[in-house]
């Protein structure tokens, strides 16, 4: 081998089975992690623990392995300071690469029913290879119409055929259909456009007011929104007015988990109409959305116990980095127990553990 | 624009997908939509002539959208090809026709949503602006610049390769998103 290989490396600590994703501007030839914490070394504040059966070492080569997977080397059990070390494969919420200017669909799966509820369970016919985090579209849904189209931040699967997202369905019959992923909540959308609209999925009639979106936001504190709620959804006291002076509010709480994936705005809704999705027969219909409006401040929400932050000095600007190019290519590490289970694996667990990563482009390679 | 502006679907069409194909009743409410925010039309009336076969075109917003829409255009009742505007000083050389209260732009790289309806098809885009709604900032005094690495810069030990590429410095902002809106529909008629 020849040429001018490079390699760039970094560190990081992960957020408790939350996926991470490492933006990295390279064309990606080969990605190595370590887990410095269950491999005994205390470094970047964390101190080591050598942990039995936890993944310890991953990689992963793009050219021949497939999205989401990775080869791992696993603790066994401890003894004393030494623990054997057991090669695998990781065949759910391992190794992804992602381009956020590249819009690509994953394969077409189907969907053989869900239960209606809230959150919503789907069952697919086959392995869906979902990781928790992903965004996935419905569609074709045959005696649920009215779900087609939408796009969901999965909250957690099964490994195997079934996978939940924050859906309201209650009011929906269980249906086959198909989905598909679109993306990732922790890589931006190929549109590159921030913040944006995002539809949502339930609204609580509560003082203050949570409203939950079916994919992850990234709004802030302090972001003014706006709602579009068709007549269908209920809830039309959030709509702009017949004056045409938009209905504002100002996020005064988030909490963006996957899971959670909710909005807190300063309004007082216990005495508005219910949000409820509706029925298969008032299809077709728009989408119910949350759409930012600008920047304000949290001078003025104490009645919601937000203890105030004056402008010049609270809360200021923070739309400013919207402006910035949040576009980038970069490998994403999936969260599960920390094992390389075919169920529940995934290489971040539970545990904030220090890690160390390496990525290398090859410029020359040589096949026989 | 995708990512901002508001969606809305079409609803009143006819193919029996979410959102269905466009009509002159949805165009009519994305007028509605954005005349209650007080947007105001991007282009003035132009008035009736005594020309056989033309008719006054209203003041409009423009619509942006893809050119496989031109079909379902054509289709719609009452819409009015450029051909029969009562005037044609002032065309843009993209505008396909008018409904209602937008003029339409075509353009093959219009927004497409892949796959994206309820039944699995193709969601067409269609951005109806408002005047200021959006605009658009260059950054750092410049807006684009091409750049040209030869053999000797580019690879300088075996001199192998050269490289070309560009970059921008500029960045779109949506300044009152009640000023715009993604009119979102699928197609009637079929490719």
């Amino acid at each position: 081998m020849s040429g001018s290989t490079q390699i760039v490396n970094g560190t990081f600590v992960n957020v408790s089975s939350t996926p991470k994703y490492i933006p990295i501007p390279n064309q990606i030839s080969k990605f190595q992690l370590w887990n410095l914490t269950y491999s005994g070394q205390t470094a970047l504040g964390i101190t080591g623990s050598l942990t039995s059966d936890k993944i310890v070492e991953g990689l992963f080569l793009p050219s021949y392995m497939s999205s989401g997977t990775g080869i791992i080397k696993q603790n066994g059990t401890v003894a004393g300071t030494i623990a054997p070390y057991q090669n695998g494969v990781m065949t759910i919420n391992g190794f992804s690469l992602y381009d956020s200017s590249i819009c690509t669909q994953g394969p077409t799966i189907a969907v053989s029913s869900f239960t209606p509820g809230q959150p919503t369970v789907f069952v697919t016919g086959t392995n869906h290879g979902f990781q928790v985090g992903d965004n996935v579209r419905i569609v074709n849904m045959t005696t649920s119409p009215e779900l087609g189209g939408l796009i969901m931040t999965v909250t957690a699967t099964n490994g195997t055929n079934q996978f939940t997202t924050l859906l309201d369905s209650t009011n929906s019959l269980t249906s086959v259909g198909s989905v598909y992923k679109v993306g990732n909540a922790a890589v931006m959308d190929c549109s590159l456009y921030y913040p944006q609209n995002r539809a949502i999925a339930k609204i609580t009639l509560a003082n203050p007011m949570v409203v939950t979106t079916l994919v992850q936001q990234n709004y802030q504190i302090g972001d003014v929104v706006r709602f579009n709620i068709p007549t269908v959804f209920g809830m039309q006291q959030l709509n702009t007015t017949q004056n045409g002076l938009p209905v504002q509010f100002t996020v005064i709480a988030v909490n963006n988990a996957v899971g959670t994936q909710t909005v807190t705005v300063a309004v007082d809704s216990t005495a508005f109409t219910a949000f409820a999705w509706p029925l298969a027969a008032t299809y077709p219909f728009s989408l119910p959305v949350m759409i930012p409006q600008g920047e304000g401040n949290i001078n003025n929400f104490s009645s919601f116990g937000v203890v105030p932050a004056p402008l010049p000095y609270g809360n200021q600007n923070i739309l400013g980095f919207a402006r910035q190019n949040l576009g980038s290519r970069g490998v994403l590490i999936g969260a599960g127990d920390g094992t390389n289970s075919a169920t529940t694996g995934g290489i971040i667990d539970a545990e904030v553990s220090a890690w160390y990563w390496e990525a290398t482009t090859v410029e020359q390679s040589f096949f026989s | 624009m995708e990512g901002a502006a508001p969606p809305i679907n079409c609803t009143s069409g006819t193919n029996g997908d979410n959102p269905t194909n466009i009509s002159p009743l949805d165009c009519s409410k994305a007028v509605r939509l954005l005349r209650t925010a007080n947007a105001q039309f991007i282009m003035d009336l132009i008035e009736g002539e005594d020309k056989f076969g033309t008719a006054p075109v209203r003041t409009c917003f423009f619509g942006l959208t893809h050119t496989n829409l031109s079909a379902d255009l054509d289709q719609m009742v009452g819409f009015q090809n450029v051909a029969q505007y009562s005037n044609t000083a002032n065309l843009l050389q993209s505008e396909w026709g008018v409904m209602r209260n937008i003029r339409f732009l075509l353009s093959s790289l219009g927004s497409i949503s892949p796959n994206a309806s309820a039944n699995g098809q193709d969601v067409y885009n269609i951005f109806i602006p408002g005047q200021e709604s959006y605009d658009m900032v260059d950054l750092d005094g410049y807006s684009a610049q091409f750049i040209y690495a030869p053999p000797e810069i580019a690879s300088p030990r075996l001199r192998l390769y050269q490289t070309a590429g560009w970059k921008m410095a500029q960045v779109f902002n949506v300044t009152n998103t009640s000023w715009i809106v993604n009119l979102r529909c699928t197609l009637g008629v079929a490719i």
